[in-house]
Parts: C-alpha cells; sequence; structure tokens
C-alpha cells in the first residue's frame, strides 16, 4: 500500500487548534454513506497531529484500502474458550446447565463445545465443581499496526472469516490507539447492534454521515436513538448532498436537537476517484475545508 | 421451496433495490429483510396490515440492591465490565448469568431482555399478496442473529404451509453474527457488487465465507461504469472463482430516483429492462442448482 507521495501535498494549512484530547467516531446506521471516505479524509486533514485512525469495521475494514500506508506490525488477537479436561470430567452436566449461550453440550462419554456460540464469559471454568474446565484462546482475528504515508497512524482489525463475533476484536482496536494521540479517529461497521455500540463507545464525539433518501433517514433515526442510549453528543454530516435545504434531515435534526456539522456535494468524479482508492482531496480540495469545519465544530461542542 | 439471499459485504451496493425488483418479478414468493439493524426493504414493499411479536434475544442480570451485601465478586468476575458499584449497566450485560450463579446471598434475578420486534405482513406488487417477514431489533441491543433466525423460521413456517415456491431475502451487510446466521438453508446466495476497490475487497471476504458454508453464488455488479476497470477485475475474479455473472448495470438515475420516492425500482419503465435479464440469470442459476 506504498505509492501516493502526492499525498504530502497541502493544498493550504488546515487550522485546527492544538492540544485537544478527543477520540471522534464515524458511523452510520446505513451501510455505504460515507463512513470510511470521511474518517479517511479527516485522517489526511489532521496529518499534522498524527491522529490514530481505528478502522473497527473489522467484517469488511476498508480504510487501508483507500489511505496510503505501510504495516509496522500485525499483532493476532483471540478471546478465550472452554477447554474440557476429560481425564477429570464425572459428565455431571453442570456447564451445559450453566452456559447461557448453549456452548456446552455434555454426552455420556464426551463434552462438546462450539466456539462459535461462547460468548467468553469464563462461567463454565469458574464453577465446574471438578475443575475440569481451563480457558484455552481461540483466534478471532490480527490487529494491523501501520504508520499513514500522510502522517499518523492506523490500526485495522480484521476478523477471521467465519467468525460471528466481533465485538471482542473491535474492543482490542480501540485499545491499541493508546492515550497519547491529540485525535482518535474511529471508523465504525454499520448498524446500530452489538458491533456499533462497542465502536462507539467511549467516543467524545459521533458524526453520523447521512445521506438524505428514505433508506438513509430511517437508519438515521435508529442511529440517534443508539447515540442517546450511550450518552454520546454527535451531530450529522450530510453525503452526496444534491443541494438544497435538505427539509428532511433538517426535521429529525432538529426534532432531535443535533446540528447538521456539514454537506459534502455529490460528484460523481468524487465517486469514480474513491473507487479507485486515489486520494478525494485531490479531485475536490473543498472536501478538506467541509471537513476542516467539521472538526472545529465538533472541537467547540466537546469543550 | 428455495431461498435465494442477496448479499453484498459492503454496505450499500444495492441489496435492497435489487431484492425488491427480484420480488416484484418473481411472482408467487415470500419476501424476508434479515438486515434487522436496519430494515430497508419494507420502505419499498410497503407491507400493510403487520404483525408485530415481541421478540427476546436473551437475559439481562438485575441487582437487587436490597439483598447485595456489596462483597463485589460479580463486578470482579463479570469479563464485559457491565457491573459498577453494584449495579448493571444494561448495555453492557450479555446476559451470560455469571454473576446470577456466583452471588453468595442470591441477590441477582435473570430477566427477559426485550430486545426487538420481528413482523408479519402483506405487501401487494402488481395484483399479488406477497407476505413480508422482517425484524427491528432495537438501537444498541445484540443477538441479532438469533432474530435473524426468528424471521427466517417463521418465513419458511408459512412457506411450508401454503406450498410457497421461493423466499426471496434481503441480506444484512457485512460478514459477520446476522449474515451467518442468515446463510442457513438457502439455495443460492446473490452477490451485488460495487465495482470499488472497497466493494471488490470485501465481495472476496464475503465469498470466502460462502465458500466456507458450501453457499453456491451469482454475482450482479452494480453501478458498473463507476469503475470499468475494476468491473472487469471482477468478472475476471469471478470466472476464476467458477461464480457466473447474472449481469453488469449501469448507474441509473432512475434507479436512485424511484428508491428515492420509496418506490420498487423496476415499476418504472426505465429501470425494468435494466434487471430483468439479471433476474432471467439467476433463475436459471436457481434451477440449475436442483
Amino acid at each position: 500500500m506504498l505509492g501516493d507521495v502526492t499525498n504530502k501535498v497541502r493544498f493550504k494549512p488546515y487550522a485546527i487548534g492544538r492540544g485537544v484530547r478527543m477520540r471522534i467516531a464515524v458511523a452510520s446506521g446505513k451501510g455505504g454513506t460515507g463512513k470510511t471516505l470521511v474518517a479517511t479524509c479527516i485522517a489526511r486533514v489532521l496529518a499534522d497531529f498524527s491522529p490514530v485512525l481505528l478502522d473497527a469495521d473489522v467484517e469488511e475494514p476498508n480504510a487501508g484500502l483507500v489511505l496510503p500506508h505501510k504495516i509496522e506490525r500485525t499483532v493476532p488477537v483471540s478471546r478465550p474458550v472452554p477447554a474440557v479436561n476429560l481425564a477429570s470430567c464425572t459428565f455431571c452436566g453442570e456447564c451445559a446447565e450453566i452456559c447461557n449461550f448453549n456452548a456446552l453440550a455434555v454426552l455420556p462419554d464426551k463434552v462438546m463445545v462450539f466456539n462459535e456460540l461462547c460468548h467468553s464469559c469464563g462461567a463454565c471454568a469458574y464453577l465446574c465443581p471438578e475443575h475440569a474446565i481451563k480457558e484455552t484462546e481461540h483466534h478471532i482475528g490480527v490487529l494491523e499496526k501501520a504508520s499513514l504515508l500522510s502522517g499518523g497512524t492506523m490500526v485495522t482489525g480484521r476478523l477471521v472469516v467465519g467468525e460471528p463475533q466481533s465485538p471482542p476484536l473491535i474492543k482490542k482496536v480501540k485499545e491499541a490507539a493508546g492515550n497519547t494521540a491529540s485525535y482518535v479517529i474511529v471508523d465504525c461497521p454499520p448498524g446500530t447492534t452489538c458491533p456499533m455500540i462497542e465502536a462507539i463507545q467511549d467516543s467524545d464525539f459521533c458524526l453520523l454521515i447521512v445521506e438524505n433518501t428514505p433508506f438513509g433517514l430511517h437508519d438515521l433515526a435508529l442511529s440517534l436513538e443508539a447515540c442517546r442510549i450511550l450518552e454520546i453528543p454527535c451531530g450529522l454530516v450530510i453525503n452526496r448532498w444534491y443541494g438544497g435545504d435538505d427539509r428532511e434531515v433538517k426535521a429529525i435534526a432538529e426534532e432531535n436537537g443535533i446540528p447538521i456539522l456539514g454537506r459534502i456535494p455529490f460528484s460523481t468524479e468524487l465517486a469514480r476517484c474513491y473507487a479507485k482508492g486515489d486520494n478525494p482531496l485531490e479531485v475536490m480540495p473543498e472536501i478538506g475545508d467541509i471537513l476542516e469545519n467539521v472538526i472545529k465544530q465538533v472541537e467547540e461542542r466537546v469543550n | 421451496m428455495k431461498e435465494i439471499l442477496i448479499l453484498s459485504g459492503k454496505g450499500g451496493t444495492g441489496k435492497t433495490s435489487f431484492a425488491a425488483s427480484f420480488i416484484y418479478f418473481a411472482g408467487r414468493c415470500i419476501a424476508c429483510d434479515y438486515d434487522v439493524d436496519a430494515s430497508n426493504l419494507p420502505i419499498l414493499l410497503k407491507p400493510r396490515s403487520s404483525k408485530g411479536q415481541e421478540f427476546s434475544g436473551g437475559e439481562r442480570a438485575v441487582i437487587n440492591r436490597e439483598a447485595c451485601i456489596e462483597c463485589g465478586l460479580c463486578e470482579d468476575l463479570c469479563r464485559f465490565d457491565a457491573i459498577r458499584e453494584y449495579s448493571v449497566n444494561q448495555l453492557l450485560c450479555e446476559g451470560c448469568a455469571f454473576c446470577y450463579h456466583v452471588c453468595p446471598v442470591n441477590a441477582v434475578t435473570m430477566e427477559e431482555r426485550p430486545s426487538g420486534k420481528w413482523f408479519e405482513g402483506t405487501a401487494c406488487t402488481g395484483s399479488r399478496d406477497i407476505p413480508v417477514f422482517f425484524a427491528e431489533l432495537r438501537p444498541g441491543e445484540e443477538n441479532s442473529g438469533k432474530l435473524v433466525a426468528q424471521v427466517k423460521s417463521a418465513a419458511r413456517d408459512r412457506a411450508d404451509k401454503e406450498n410457497f415456491p421461493l423466499i426471496i431475502s434481503d441480506g444484512p451487510p457485512g460478514i459477520g453474527c446476522p449474515v451467518i446466521s442468515a446463510l442457513v438453508g438457502i439455495d443460492l446466495a446473490v452477490i451485488v457488487a460495487e465495482p470499488s476497490v472497497s466493494g471488490f475487497h470485501d465481495i472476496q471476504r464475503l465469498n470466502d465465507l460462502l465458500e466456507l458454508r458450501g453457499v453456491k453464488s451469482i454475482l450482479v455488479i452494480n453501478k458498473c461504469d463507476l469503475n470499468p476497470d475494476v468491473a472487469e477485475d471482477m468478472e475476471k475474479w469471478a470466472a476464476m472463482k467458477g461464480i457466473p455473472c447474472a449481469g453488469k448495470v449501469a448507474f441509473s438515475t432512475a434507479l436512485a430516483g424511484a428508491v428515492a420516492e420509496g418506490e420498487i425500482p423496476v415499476t418504472r419503465s426505465e429501470v425494468y429492462p435494466l434487471i430483468f435479464p439479471v433476474w432471467q440469470k439467476i433463475l436459471e442459476k436457481l434451477k440449475d442448482e436442483k
């Protein structure tokens, strides 16, 4: 993923306040609204502050495809699952009884463990009357730590294909951010349930990327609800903006007391450039200004 | 009875537009939406007389503060950091009941957790009534895979009872828990791909999952003019993997316009000829899969 040295070329200096330490999640209920576009462009705009970009869409991590980087380290990630020592097991069935996820089945002469159903809670190992259960590591994915050619670092989580549970890996991606960077940007998975919740949790602010379509509006209402439950302040960025005053988005925004922080105009050229994996700021420099402005408003709101 | 599932890996490639169009073409069939996080198929199909049924994705722990002796054992043992100051954070609680089992004074109870609802409605497309199954998981809830399974089993029951030959299902994005659940028992996956570097990457991961689960698939390239080079690479890749291509569909303002107005795209005369040949190819492939 080398190349694209032009990325270093700055069209104009972005004037963004220093010294603020914050974590911004970029999310949306609907998929394909432009989360990764916005997250990676923000990373480019904030390049001088060595931002940390977290790709928390571990099922389909895409930030690295559009942001030139060099992978420095790949770390395997696992989660604990039970391993039964049959020598000391009496097949009493207690563990299967306790497990609320049906991850264990006790037969007369063996115990079956279904790793994909296990939530790694540890109850079976702790409560086994014979201490016959130890936990073993079940590989669920990798963390890729990379340096961004534009400046800053990127941590990508990549889930093993076939593994149903992404939240434990998303948690590791978040932990890998450390706490020294001024800006941590989280590219979140779509939806409004556990993976998305895990990704936006502990953020100072959540940018919701919206498109003004019936699908986009329906899913926006759901993601606002998720932010409300977590008590994370949020703001909207309208993508594929066709001009006009976005009456529908505005109505939802006003009803919920949520600001519209920016609008990225629809552009076929931008779509084509992004499809190739090129730098959007080159084709559409105004995105840099729009997002700089968005960040400024976020900073004002967070402080 | 057969089931076709529309998938894409990456979100926003056009799954729902295609699913609704195929349902319109199919005639007698059952429609399902497995994107229980953000269900959009009903926006196009507009089912009426939907009846909703409560769904519980599991349990959650509740600590009775009067009985609690504040020993802190549950907080120490909880792997989900869901217990703080002798109270349970409902969002973080996964319902494992570890705390319930270890509490020395039985101060923890497990309660059913209302996680969402699933619906059975009827849509009218053309002259036909089509049963539509979909669900709404509450934001912040988990166990979307279980809710998908619930929707699927309700749809299959109905199909069996009334002899429906086909179920057409709109899948969730990604390759995680709800997708894995949606794959159960299907006959063919229709991959709707967008020719971008991310779209290509995502269908490759999706295909790895389909191979792992032994599911046959067919490819549709949507917005193929977005990047003809990537579209060509996708076709080559599909040929190498033995995945037939049902067609390429160029970006269409008529299609986008129909969706913007909440209509099934192929009800527009400009869109009909774009998607009908794709549907024909899918039907042929489905016949081969006997």
